[in-house]
């Protein structure tokens, strides 16, 4: 039979566009691909922006696949260090609140290349050789003006690839009792916790009792594990660190349980020289064997700590610190590195080498020294033994145990602590309240005094009466986030993007438009005006909007534009 | 015989009403009833309406993006705009279409399990009646709110990758479906006991004398009698199934994706005393809806068995 023009017309036609279909050009049609995104279940704001989000992404023509979820279900999809996409059992997407370890911004401690899990916190998969060079030089540099310069390279990178969405910056916003005198900080795990001993309840004499509402129970109470607030909320009071801050509002490190220290020129050789006359709360003294202690459980990776990776990128290994006297210790460091200073020295707690030496790595998370759930003995020299009811330290709190009744951590004043207590607070708790309308309610009880800033009451600040609370806001240092698995081959690798495809020279660059492609999707402005109460910034880059290092000349808001967004879907290879 | 009966002998026989009319005659005095009718009608006609009714679509957060979000009540929005920026009517409006979805599916999933299994048992007795009773009794000891929390989780993480993913309200629907496979003992305990009492009535002899099949015994002359204190259950059933859905959600396990009131109380509740009218209007649909039908359900109960009132 003799074809006729009609139908061959139409023949070459439906070859032509299955050629096309099948080698190019670049071009896909909405919904362009599909992105679970988890959002954690655990406050109801972030759950509000958590699905504005996903409809702004959809908005753009993301096929966005959102559940509410608890974050166990989130931490061991994102802990599994193999970077697979949710649909094969990790992640793609999922909502954060974020900060650093330390009151210096330690990018360098999270988003190395080499930091990836399980040994390190780049959950993310950042692989950035900008940013690996920019975070190189942040961490070795000495001079200020330098590490300054890699501040703004690492920040320039980050604005221009976006692996992260950072939505804005919160401010912590706490209600006190009025009657509390004191309470001047916010809390930040780790360094800067309630801390009791400078607190003053008026009119309740010279033995007051305060508690502090904290929202989630604690995973583990030993230091080197501490995941979160939840933890360091109630160990903080009863450990001290080498270094400690002197005030939130000039966070700047003074002498904790080290005097002082020397540097060499090249800041690779430090002498640590360390406070004398320091007791343990079992009676027994701190010297720098108990520092060697902590340094040497800490780098041991049979005990799991999450740290672990990071403390062996300053110190390199065991062998480069060695105890030179009773009270200090020599550090030969591999490089100079800024986290030494500002992390190690001035956010890891010390930990007690003749209460802890004996516990097996395996037993150290369920120990009572982690869970204060129990008793156990100290041997102490002379032949004693003392008996604890939760963690050793030398801090101003000692640990009397969980009362799961009352959900309560108790302590009590450490009459020989080495700095004087302020404060006219003797006994005090920190009790797992969840929920802000509960906690509000328990200050409004006298149940507590102070709580911490992870119950987001700035959109309730107008419902508290002085009678009840004095409302106090802080700068943060955290933010809020949208992070990626950068491992997943459309908006991480970007090897599965139209562009990618066609020319995967260019993958990174199309996965990096997706990612700008959301983040003008992103409604920053009325993020933080309407769901955070006002109380917030606009989110750029992971730095504090207040620190010294946040370049407020080139990091101005990025806007809510969704015409740019689909522009930059568009320049992936992906067509409306 | 006396002479007054001789004019009603013979008048031509009349049919007297059967038991659906009866009960309609009933239910038509009862007040309580007659209110749960309506408030079930007025949900019924909002769900079906919606669309024509609401004055924004559900997921339209337009208003948080002009910075209205947590408005007072006004002439654009009614009953004011919630903390994400949703018109609260509006959602109030489609949320009874998710309500009555979760209601009414899980209530046919459970009459339909518990019917046929309660019929079985009722009609065969013996040791069939046994088993399946014994088997109904495990599925009511099971707490059902657990099993939905842990099911929604797993299931969320199974069905990841799979056709399943393209249902619309995945979630939703695994909530509805487990609902209605924990709610049908009291049905089938019912139905059981029913089908017991029926079987030996003389209608059911007179039936199997004139050589009906089994399947006709049960169907049509069993099941229909069977029918009237299984519809009370029901009626009580989706109350009951709408509150655990609103629980579910509350508990913030419940589908993004769905208009539900459990939701819109848990986004709002913290923020009561700042926008009062977020939580108050759904609060309100939830209440208007539940106590209609348990007031529908004790009409009912009232009109088919009024001997239970007496």
């Amino acid at each position: 039979m003799r074809m006729t023009t009609k139908r061959r017309a139409m023949l070459q036609a439906s070859a032509a566009s299955l050629v096309t279909a099948a080698v190019g050009p670049a071009q896909a049609a909405p919904p362009f691909f599909r992105l679970y995104l988890m959002i954690p279940n655990n406050q109801p704001a972030r759950m509000i922006w958590g699905t504005l989000a996903a409809q702004q992404m959809s908005r753009i023509g993301i096929d966005v696949v959102s559940s509410f979820v608890p974050f166990t279900v989130i931490s061991p999809r994102r802990s599994r260090g193999d970077g697979k996409p949710h649909a094969e059992g990790g992640w793609d997407a999922y909502l954060e609140r974020y900060y650093y370890n330390a009151i210096t911004p330690t990018p360098n401690s999270l988003f190395h290349s080499r930091l990836a899990p399980p040994s390190g916190q780049n959950f993310y998969y950042v692989n950035d050789p900008q940013i690996d060079d920019a975070l190189d030089r942040l961490g070795s540099t000495i001079d200020p003006a330098g590490r300054q310069a890699a501040y703004r390279d690492f920040a320039k990178r980050w604005y221009d690839t976006e692996p992260m969405t950072i939505l804005f910056y919160p401010k912590d916003v706490i209600a006190v009792n009025p009657k509390l005198r004191g309470f001047d900080t916010t809390t930040f795990n780790p360094v800067f916790f309630p801390n009791p001993e400078s607190w003053t309840i008026e009119g309740a004499g010279n033995d007051a009792t305060a508690a502090f509402a904290s929202w989630a129970p604690p995973m583990s109470l030993i230091p080197m594990y501490s995941n979160g607030y939840s933890d360091s909320n109630i160990f903080g009071p009863v450990y001290n660190r080498l270094y400690e801050y002197e005030s939130w509002e000039n966070k700047r490190l003074q002498p904790g349980l080290a005097l002082s220290h020397t540097m060499s020129d090249d800041g690779k050789k430090w002498v640590i020289t360390l406070r004398p006359n320091v007791r343990w709360h079992s009676g027994e003294e701190f010297t720098a064997e108990d520092v060697k202690f902590t340094w040497d459980t800490i780098l041991n990776k049979a005990y799991g700590a999450p740290i672990q990776a990071t403390a062996e990128q300053v110190l390199g290994g065991t062998e480069s610190y060695r105890v030179t006297g009773k009270y200090e210790i020599t550090v030969e460091l591999p490089k100079y590195d800024m986290l030494f200073l500002d992390w190690l020295l001035g956010a890891q707690a010390i930990m007690p080498k003749h209460a802890y030496e004996g516990i097996a790595p395996a037993s150290m998370r369920g120990h009572v020294a982690s869970t204060w759930n129990g008793r156990f003995q100290v041997r102490v020299s002379g032949g004693r033994t003392y008996t604890s009811l939760g963690g050793v330290g030398t801090g101003p709190w000692i640990a009397q145990g969980y009362d799961p009744q009352r959900r309560a951590y108790k302590f009590v004043r450490n009459e020989n602590y080495w700095k004087p207590h302020t404060g006219n607070v003797k006994t005090f708790y920190v009790v797992n309240i969840q929920g802000t309308d509960s906690v509000l309610s328990a200050l409004r009880s006298g149940a507590i005094d102070a709580h911490d800033p992870m119950y987001d009451i700035g959109p309730l600040a107008s419902t508290i009466e002085p009678s009840w609370g004095k409302v106090q806001s802080f700068d943060s240092f955290k933010w809020q986030h949208i992070c990626y698995n950068l491992r997943h081959p459309v908006f991480g690798t970007g090897v599965d993007t139209p562009l990618g495809r066609q020319d995967p020279a260019r993958a990174a660059e199309a996965a990096a438009y997706i990612r700008k492609a959301i983040s003008h999707a992103m409604p920053r402005e009325q993020i933080v005006k309407e769901i955070a109460g006002g109380y917030g910034e606009e989110g750029t880059v992971p730095l504090p909007f207040t620190s010294e290092q946040y370049d407020h000349d080139l990091l101005k808001p990025i806007a809510y534009d969704l015409d740019k967004a689909r522009e930059y879907l568009q320049r992936a290879g992906y067509q409306y | 015989m006396s002479d007054a009966t001789l004019p009603a002998i013979a008048a031509p026989r009349q049919r007297a009403p059967g038991i659906w009319r009866q009960s309609w005659y009933r239910f038509r005095r009862n007040r309580a009833g007659l209110i749960g009718l309506a408030m079930v009608t007025l949900v019924v006609l909002v769900a079906l309406l919606a669309p024509f009714a609401a004055p924004f679509a559900p997921d339209d957060t337009s208003a948080m993006l002009r910075g209205a979000a947590r408005r007072a009540p006004s002439a654009l929005h009614w009953l004011g705009t919630d903390r994400n920026g949703y018109d609260v009517f509006t959602r109030m409006i489609y949320g009874a279409r998710t309500a009555l979805a979760v209601g009414l599916g899980a209530m046919i999933i459970a009459s339909v399990i518990g019917v046929i299994i309660g019929g079985i048992a009722g009609y065969a007795g013996g040791m069939v009646d046994e088993l399946l009773m014994r088997f109904a009794e495990f599925f009511m000891v099971i707490p059902v709110f657990v099993v939905i929390l842990a099911v929604v989780r797993l299931f969320g993480i199974v069905v990841v990758g799979t056709w399943l993913e393209d249902i619309p309200n995945l979630n939703l629907m695994t909530i509805i479906v487990l609902l209605g496979c924990f709610e049908w003992p009291p049905i089938a305990r019912m139905a059981r006991a029913e089908f017991l009492r029926l079987r030996n009535s003389e209608f059911v002899e007179a039936a199997h004398c004139i050589g009906s099949s089994r399947r006709d015994i049960l169907l049509r002359h069993i099941l229909p009698n069977a029918m009237p204190p299984l519809i009370v259950l029901v009626a009580l059933g989706i109350g009951g199934a709408i509150l655990a859905e609103t629980m579910v959600s509350f508990l913030g396990f419940g589908d993004p994706r769905a208009v539900s009131w459990g939701q819109s109380l848990y986004f709002n509740y913290e923020a009561l005393k700042v926008a009062p009218w977020a939580v108050l209007s759904p609060g309100a649909a939830l209440f208007v809806t539940v106590l209609g039908f348990n007031l529908l359900a004790d009409g009912l109960t009232d009109a088919f068995n009024p001997r239970t009132r007496q």
